[in-house]
C-alpha cells in the first residue's frame, strides 16, 4: 500500500468521530519520521502545489460540496495560512536555529574560566538545576518565579498536547485522558501567567529595561494561546463539537506527510477562524523564534555551565 | 565619528566575540531579576545602573552591526549606531560598573556583565576616550618592564630602607636578608604593590614562617585590566611571569590585590608555577604550624569584607575565615552566602581614578556601609588594596568609626615570636 493510499484510507478513518486513533499501529505509521524531512519540498515535484495556488481546489486542498462555485478569497487566505505558511515557518525555524548555533559554535572558545565561587559538584548537574529550576529568581523575585514556572510548565504540557493532535501515542495514555489532558485549564493558566509577564513590563523599573521585542513576543504568544485555548474551551466547556480532535489529526498528519489535506470541518465550521488565527500567530511566533531572545531555550544551559565552571 | 574610526572600533568589537561573549550578547531575556543585584542601583535607585540596562547598550550596538536584525527589523530591538554619544553612554556604563559580578549570581542564564563591559572599555580605548590616568598607569607599568635596569638600583635602595621596619616586626637572626630580592632558586616569588604597607607585614610573616622567598621588582596591580585593554594587560602580566621563570620559583604569591590575583590566577592560562594569593599562603602557614598568632591581640569584634575578585570570582573563601578564627574570638560574617556580599564600590579601576570618582563611589556604596554596620564589628578587615582604600574612604565619609585593616597587617601584628 502506497503512502498516499494509506493517507486517504487514514483520512476516511479519521473522519469517523470518536475513533481512538492511537489504537491504530500500522506498518505505514513507522514511516512517519522519514516523512518528516524538509528536503522533499525542494526536490520532489509533487510539492509544487505549495507555490501553485490554483491547485488547492482539486485533489490536494478543499473538498467543497459546491465545486462549481466562485472562489472565495477568504478560502485562499485560509489555505495560505494553514498550508504554505506553516511549511515556510518551520523552514525558517529550522534553518534559523541551525545558523544561529553554527555562528556561535564557529566563534573562538573562551580561553579562561568564568566560574563563580564557591563551586558545587557535580558542576553539570548544578548547571541543569540552574537552567530548569531558576533558583536565583526564586530567591530574589518569588512572584516572578512562580509565574515563570507555571508559564514554562504550561508551555511544555501544551506542546505535548499538540503531539497528540498528530496521532495518539500509547505512551501518553499511561494516564487515560482525552487529547489535551488539562481539560482547557493549562491554556487558561498560561494566559494568566502571560498577562502577569506582560503587565509587569509596563511598570518601572522593568519598563526601562524592556525593548519592543519583549512586548511583541509576549503579545504573540498571548494571541496564539488565546485562540488555541479558545478552540479547546469551546469543545470542552460549551459542547461545541463541530471541530473534533480527529479533524485536527487529519489536517496535521497530512501536513507531516507533505500531502496537505483540509477536512471541511477545519475551514467551513463557524469556529474555523479561531483555528486559522491560532495557526497564523503560531506561524509568526515560530518564524520569529530563532532571531529572538527565545533562543535562551537553547543557550541557557551552556551559559549556566560557564558560570558553574 | 568618521567611517574609518567606526570601522576600526567595530574591528575591536569583533575581536571580543568569542563563544561565551556571543552567548551573553544573544541571550538576555530582560527578566529584571538582576535589578537588585547592583550595589549602585541598590544605593541610588537609578535605572541606568541595572545590569540588564548596562549591557543592553553594548547589545544594541551588537544588534546594529553584527546581526541581521539591525538591518532588517530594527523596530524589534532598537539597535544603536556607534557614535560619539554612544561612546559617552558606554563610558558611563563601563566606569560605573565595578566588575564585581554580583549580578552574574542573580541572572537565571548567568550573564557576565563584566565581560560585556570589557567590550565597552575596549571601544573606549580604541577611541582614545578611556580614563587617562588608568592608561598612563598602564603604560608606565609596561615601560618599567622594558627598562628594568634603569630603576633597579633606586628600587633596591628603597627596599633597604624598609628592612629595619621588617626586623622590628620580626627579629631575624643576624646575617639574614630581611627582604630578599632577585634570589634565583627561591621557592616563592612575592609580588607586592608599590607601598611599604604591602611589603613590610608580608616580609615579616614570610621570615617568621621560614619561607625561602624573594620579592618581585614589579608591582602586582594590572592597570591594563582596569582600562580593559587585553594587549596591555598581557604585557603587564608577562613582566611577572618572565621574572618568575627566570628565578625558577615554584610558586608566585600575589599580594592583597584583587585584580592582580584574578588576572594571574584565572585570566592568564596555565603557568609553569603555582599561583596563590597571600591569604592562601598565610592560611597554609597557620595550618602547618609555621606561624602562631596571639588570639588576644585584637579584642574588638572583627568582620571581613570578601574582595569580589578574590572570593566570588576566584574562590578564596575558606582561607580568610580560617585565619580569622585563629586571630580573634569574635568574628562576624557580613552575609551567610559569600556570593551575595556587596562590592565595596571601588573595583574596576574606580579607586585608581581617585578624587574624580570619589563622590560617585561614596553614593554608590551606601548598601555596603549598611551591611558593614549591621555586623556591629569594630574592625573591618579585607585583603585587597582597592577595597581597603574604598572602605577607608567610606569610613571617613559616613563616619562609621571603624578600624579598616589589611588582613596581612593584622597577622603580622599578632605574630607570636
Amino acid at each position: 500500500m502506497g503512502l498516499s493510499k494509506f493517507i486517504s484510507k487514514g483520512i476516511n478513518n479519521f473522519s469517523k468521530k470518536g475513533d481512538r486513533l492511537w489504537a491504530a499501529n500500522t506498518e505505514e505509521e513507522k514511516l512517519l519520521p522519514i516523512a518528516f524531512c524538509p528536503l522533499p519540498i525542494a526536490y520532489n515535484p509533487k510539492f509544487i502545489f505549495l507555490f501553485n495556488f490554483s491547485h488547492h481546489k482539486g485533489e490536494f486542498g478543499f473538498n467543497r460540496e459546491d465545486k462549481g462555485a466562485k472562489e472565495d478569497p477568504m478560502q485562499t487566505i485560509t489555505y495560505l495560512i494553514l498550508v504554505p505558511m506553516v511549511y515556510l515557518a518551520y523552514l525558517i525555524f529550522v534553518l534559523g536555529i541551525i545558523s544561529r548555533m553554527v555562528k556561535i559554535w564557529r566563534a573562538p572558545v573562551q580561553p579562561t574560566t568564568l566560574q563563580i565561587f564557591p563551586e558545587k559538584k557535580p558542576k553539570w548537574l548544578w548547571a541543569l538545576h540552574d537552567s530548569f529550576l531558576l533558583p536565583t529568581v526564586r530567591k530574589h523575585n518569588p512572584v516572578l518565579w512562580f509565574f515563570l514556572m507555571i508559564f514554562h510548565i504550561a508551555l511544555l504540557l501544551l506542546i505535548i498536547g499538540h503531539l497528540e493532535l498528530f496521532k495518539g501515542f500509547t505512551f501518553f495514555q499511561f494516564w487515560e485522558h482525552e487529547i489535551f489532558l488539562g481539560k482547557g485549564f493549562v491554556g487558561l493558566t498560561m494566559i494568566i501567567a502571560l498577562l502577569y509577564l506582560l503587565f509587569r513590563r509596563f511598570a518601572s523599573p522593568t519598563r526601562q529595561i524592556s525593548i519592543p521585542e519583549d512586548y511583541y513576543l509576549l503579545i504573540l504568544i498571548f494571541l496564539t494561546v488565546l485562540f488555541g485555548s479558545q478552540m479547546d474551551w469551546a469543545r470542552r466547556w460549551y459542547g461545541y463539537a463541530e471541530l473534533s480532535p480527529s479533524d485536527y489529526q487529519t489536517y496535521l498528519t497530512s501536513l507531516l506527510f507533505f500531502r496537505p489535506e483540509l477536512p471541511s470541518a477545519v475551514y467551513q465550521t463557524g469556529h474555523s477562524f479561531m483555528l486559522v488565527l491560532h495557526v497564523f500567530f503560531a506561524n509568526l511566533f515560530i518564524m520569529f523564534f530563532p532571531f529572538s531572545k527565545i533562543m535562551h531555550s537553547f543557550f541557557s544551559i551552556p551559559m549556566n555551565r560557564l558560570r558553574r565552571g | 565619528m568618521d567611517t574609518q574610526t567606526r570601522e576600526d572600533l567595530l574591528k575591536l568589537f569583533q575581536s571580543k566575540l568569542n563563544q561565551a561573549m556571543r552567548l551573553y550578547l544573544e541571550t538576555c531575556s530582560r527578566c529584571g531579576t538582576c535589578t537588585e543585584a547592583c550595589h549602585v542601583y541598590a544605593s541610588t535607585g537609578q535605572v541606568k545602573h541595572i545590569a540588564a540596562y548596562r549591557h543592553e547598550i553594548v547589545r544594541r550596538i551588537y544588534k546594529k552591526y553584527f546581526k541581521g536584525q539591525g538591518k532588517l527589523a530594527s523596530a524589534l530591538g532598537e539597535p544603536k549606531e556607534l557614535t560619539e554619544l554612544a561612546l559617552e553612554e558606554l563610558y558611563e556604563a563601563a566606569y560605573s560598573c565595578t566588575g564585581c559580578r554580583r549580578c552574574m549570581v542573580y541572572c537565571p542564564h548567568g550573564i557576565d556583565t563584566q565581560m560585556l563591559m570589557s567590550i565597552a572599555k575596549l571601544l573606549l580605548v580604541g577611541a582614545n576616550e578611556e580614563p587617562e590616568i588608568l592608561s598612563m598607569l598602564a603604560d608606565s607599568s609596561i615601560e618599567k618592564g622594558k627598562s628594568l635596569d634603569l630603576f633597579k638600583e633606586g628600587f633596591l635602595t628603597a627596599i633597604k630602607n624598609l628592612e629595619s621596619q621588617v626586623v622590628e616586626k620580626w627579629q631575624v637572626e643576624a646575617g639574614q636578608n630581611p627582604i630578599p630580592m632577585d634570589q634565583e632558586g627561591a621557592d616563592l616569588l612575592y609580588v607586592a604593590l608599590a607601598g611599604a604597607h604591602s611589603i613590610i607585614p608580608a616580609a615579616a610573616i614570610f621570615n617568621a614562617a621560614g619561607e625561602n622567598w624573594t620579592l618581585s621588582f614589579f608591582e602586582a596591580v594590572n592597570f591594563g585590566a582596569f582600562v580593559g585593554d587585553p594587549s596591555r594587560t598581557k604585557l603587564i602580566l608577562d613582566r611577572i611571569i618572565n621574572e618568575a621563570v627566570r628565578l625558577k620559583v615554584k610558586e608566585v604569591c600575589i599580594c592583597e590585590c584583587g585584580t592582580a590575583f584574578r588576572v594571574m590566577k584565572q585570566l592568564s592560562g596555565k603557568q609553569p608555577f603555582k599561583v596563590s594569593s597571600i591569604t592562601e599562603v598565610h592560611a597554609r602557614y597557620l595550618r602547618e604550624g609555621r606561624i602562631r598568632l596571639d588570639k588576644e591581640k585584637f579584642k574588638d569584634p572583627v568582620t571581613y569584607h570578601d574582595p569580589c575578585q578574590i572570593a566570588r570570582n576566584a574562590g578564596v573563601i575558606d582561607e580568610p575565615r580560617y585565619i580569622l578564627q585563629n586571630l580573634t574570638h569574635d568574628f562576624r560574617e557580613m552575609t551567610d552566602d559569600v556570593r551575595y556580599n556587596w562590592c565595596c564600590g571601588g573595583g574596576g579601576g574606580l579607586v585608581a581614578l581617585g578624587e574624580d570618582t570619589l563622590d560617585f563611589r561614596m553614593k554608590s556604596a551606601k548598601v555596603k556601609v549598611d551591611q558593614v554596620q549591621k555586623t556591629g564589628a569594630k574592625i573591618l578587615a579585607t585583603a585587597c588594596e582597592n577595597c581597603h582604600t574604598q572602605l577607608s574612604n567610606l569610613n571617613d565619609h559616613y563616619q562609621m568609626g571603624m578600624n579598616v585593616q589589611f588582613l596581612s597587617s593584622m597577622i603580622a601584628e599578632a605574630l607570636v615570636q
